[in-house]
């Protein structure tokens, strides 16, 4: 399968903290990606420098074959992003929020109704199309800011923290899309806290811990990597994972790369 | 009373806590602090003079009653919401075991603190006015005396209303406080017509209290009648608040979100803005986003403008300009040195780009992931905000100027260019100030500092424009040569509004959120 979405040795600081220490990561074409990891591992960053909403301090990203430094723009049209902390235009209704998303995108008006009527019925808010979204619960937000990441029809769609706020049918609903869409050879790029969520949806899994990506794969591969044994769950490989990776790393720590995974070398 | 004591310094530490956030907000509460002094010494020099004088104070007691009351009012009028809690006293405190007596005591006690500390400057007065005018020891007792019983009065009534309201809130209650409210301002209308009922003549607590203060201020033994009516006001008052602090009031609370008049961070601010959308966006759903526009930049000019309909940026612009015309139609002076109209608009023009894109700032921060990771070329987000700024801050004023030119006979040359000037230069440093104070460096900036550096640059900017108004109405220049000279103004805005697109193109793909 072709990449969509790939990240090496991607490093980042804020004042006093280094955030990604170089984060290697690769996304492929009709699969869930899962990103998992400790509060503070890096995860937010990551997702946000894929979006052009942070910038790297050193390292490559590359979308849809395009280099993100090189062509900030045109590899936006290949992604869908829905953040953590969902904010919208409370002045705006949710069908005139919906129009603009597609607008700003560069979709068609008639693209752009078609999907609204389809999306607004797939999340159950035919009956807010016309309502401010400054009334609207967490979850319609959330559900909201969900179409306007699918309105042009992305190859790649990420989203951080994607069901926080969302009721069981909505999240049923979500997570049918999001299954079509990998049928259709679509990629999604999920960071999440909920593990078993994760463990069910995605067909492989990066755990990344201070800014640095400790173990990639499908789950056989993690649990093999992790050594715990072939019915463990994603959250004991998780946690075993992340208590080896709090021993402290040399800052140059070569990477080794093993069966197709990144595993760092501990001192 | 140890509880009530936690609970106070809890409030206190609430309310001042915010300043800790932010070196802005000290720097606000410095610039107020230093700048209530100068007024403050100045009045109180000014009425420690006309006493002297042998000026006749007395006289000012409908007056100075008229202003109590109004206060009064106003307080009572605040009472009809309801008993308002913050969402952390709804959190932890209600669902503690903690009685509502002692809750209210400690806020009682807070909100004297807070008051206190907000009006400084009255003890700066009374100190002032005490040595000027050597008052007796009596005298000082009188005024402390006389004010802690109002304060006090207005504590009581305040809060036992708020939860009669919350609590028994059906029309009755409304009613009595309408009535009060009534009763209490009618006799104002003696200032403007002469009506048999004078403030002097009634047993109001804030005739007392006017009574009090300026029997002290000539150092006579006021009348014991109005300390002894304020006494008993103040302890009608305490009576109702004990009867009022014994009803359980915690589940009729209605919440509100902040409780520090310095907390100036984005969230409190975005609280404020879907209030203004709640009302504003009634009237403003009326146009609405579509797919009509004839381009991008269209359309995303026609998504600013309904924002500013929406979140009442646009209403405020009418209302400045409405003042200007209603006083200059009222006022009639256009034959004055430098007309008043001209005056307003150089002051309104002023200030509308930097409200305009200080709104702008509070709505849209929080929402620029949006355009930032949809793949749009920001060029057209800038020059759709630029051109929809410079619209709203232009045209309105230019149709007003088009009205009084006929109703006023003013003449609106020097208007014209000084706003169509204003508003180009304006906007457009305005919005490239805010778009540097997204920089992660500088976001918790509280607007009102970005806003200053807004009015600096642009001040800087604009001298050009202010001296070619200022030359053309103070030397009489000719209509001719105002014509000639308005042709370079024009350049030079033009030239401003250019280079600041270009700077914020750039600018805008730096931004990171």
């Amino acid at each position: 399968m072709m990449k969509i979405l790939e990240l090496v040795d991607v490093w980042k600081a804020y004042e006093e903290v280094q955030a990604l220490q170089g984060l290697n990561l690769e996304v492929l074409r009709g699969e869930i990606f899962g990103l998992i990891g400790p509060n503070g591992a890096g995860k937010t960053t990551a997702i946000k420098i894929v979006v052009g909403l942070l910038s790297m301090d050193r390292g490559f990203v590359s979308v849809n074959s395009y280099d993100i430094q090189e062509e900030p723009y045109e590899y936006k049209r290949s992604i869908g992003y829905v953040p953590e902390d969902v904010s919208l235009p409370d002045y705006l209704t949710v069908e005139e929020f919906l129009i603009y998303s597609g607008k700003i995108r560069g979709v068609s008006n008639e693209q752009i109704r078609e999907r609204i009527d389809s999306y607004l019925k797939a999340f159950d808010l035919e009956d807010k199309r016309r309502s401010l979204i400054l009334i609207l619960s967490r979850g319609m937000r959330q559900k909201t800011a969900m179409a306007s990441a699918l309105i042009h029809d992305p190859d790649l769609l990420i989203l951080d923290e994607p069901f926080i706020g969302i009721d069981p049918s909505g999240q049923h609903k979500i997570k049918e899309i999001f299954n079509e869409r990998k049928k259709d050879g679509k990629a999604l790029f999920i960071s999440t806290h909920m593990l078993d969520t994760a463990e069910r949806m995605c067909d492989r899994v990066a755990i990344i811990h201070k800014g640095r990506n400790i173990a990639s794969g499908d789950m056989e591969s993690l649990q093999r990597l992790s050594k715990t044994g072939g019915n463990t769950t994603l959250e004991e490989v998780f946690l075993k994972l992340t208590e080896e990776a709090t021993q402290p790393y040399s800052e140059e720590t070569p990477v080794t790369k093993k069966r197709g995974l990144f595993r760092f070398r501990k001192n | 009373m140890g509880i009530i004591f936690d609970l106070y310094k809890l409030k206190l530490k609430l309310f001042f806590g915010s300043l800790r956030a932010s070196k802005g907000s000290i720097i606000l509460l410095l610039i107020y602090t230093l700048s209530m002094l100068p007024g403050t010494i100045g009045m109180s020099m000014a009425i420690v003079d006309l006493i002297k004088k042998g000026a006749d104070l007395t006289g000012y007691l409908d007056l100075l009653s008229t202003i109590i009351s109004g206060f009064l009012a106003l307080i009572l009028l605040s009472t009809l919401r309801g008993f308002t809690a913050f969402e952390y006293e709804q959190s932890f405190i209600f669902t503690s075991p903690i009685v509502p007596k002692k809750f209210l005591i400690a806020g009682m006690l807070s909100d004297f603190t807070a008051f206190f500390l907000f009006f400084y400057p009255l003890p700066v007065f009374l100190g002032i006015v005490t040595v000027s005018l050597s008052l007796s020891v009596s005298s000082v007792l009188l005024l402390v005396v006389s004010f802690l019983l109002f304060v006090f009065f207005l504590l009581f009534v305040r809060t036992a209303l708020s939860i009669l309201e919350a609590v028994y809130g059906d029309r009755g209650i409304k009613v009595v406080t309408a009535l009060m409210v009534l009763l209490l301002i009618f006799p104002a209308i003696g200032i403007f017509i002469h009506i048999p009922i004078r403030y002097g003549d009634l047993p109001y607590p804030s005739t007392f209290l006017a009574q009090s203060l300026l029997g002290a201020l000539y150092g006579r033994s006021s009348p014991a009648h109005s300390l002894l009516g304020l006494a008993f006001y103040f302890f009608a008052s305490l009576l109702v608040f004990q009867f009022s602090s014994k009803i359980n009031f915690f589940q009729f609370t209605t919440s509100v979100p902040s409780g520090s008049p310095f907390d100036t961070s984005m969230r409190m601010q975005t609280v404020k803005m879907g209030k203004n959308i709640q009302l504003f966006s009634r009237v403003g759903l009326g146009i609405t986003l579509d797919f009509k526009s004839r381009s991008l930049l269209c359309f995303l000019m026609k998504k600013e403008f309904i924002r500013m309909i929406r979140d009442g940026s646009l209403f405020s612009v009418f209302l400045f300009y409405a003042i200007t015309s209603i006083i200059t139609v009222v006022s009639g002076t256009e034959r004055a040195p430098i007309p008043i109209s001209t005056l307003l608009l150089a002051i309104y023009s002023f200030i509308v780009p930097s409200m305009l894109i200080g709104n702008w700032r509070i709505s849209e921060m929080r929402n620029l992931w949006i355009p930032l990771t949809s793949g749009i070329n920001l060029k057209y987000i800038v020059k759709s905000l630029l051109y929809d700024f410079t619209s709203v801050a232009s045209i309105i004023p230019v149709i007003i100027i088009g009205a009084l030119t006929f109703i006023s006979q003013l003449d609106p040359l020097i208007p014209l260019v000084m706003v169509i000037s204003v508003s180009m230069v304006g906007c457009s440093t305005n919005l490239y100030v805010a778009v540097i104070f997204l920089n992660k460096r500088y976001r918790a900036t509280p607007s009102f500092m970005i806003s200053w550096v807004s009015i600096l640059l642009s001040s800087l900017l604009l001298t050009p424009t202010y001296i070619f108004a200022a030359s053309s109405i103070l030397l009489n220049i000719t209509v001719e040569l105002n014509l000639l000279l308005s042709v370079p103004i024009f350049v030079y805005s033009t030239l401003i509004f250019i280079y600041f697109i270009k700077k914020l193109e750039k600018e805008t793909l730096s931004i990171e959120l």
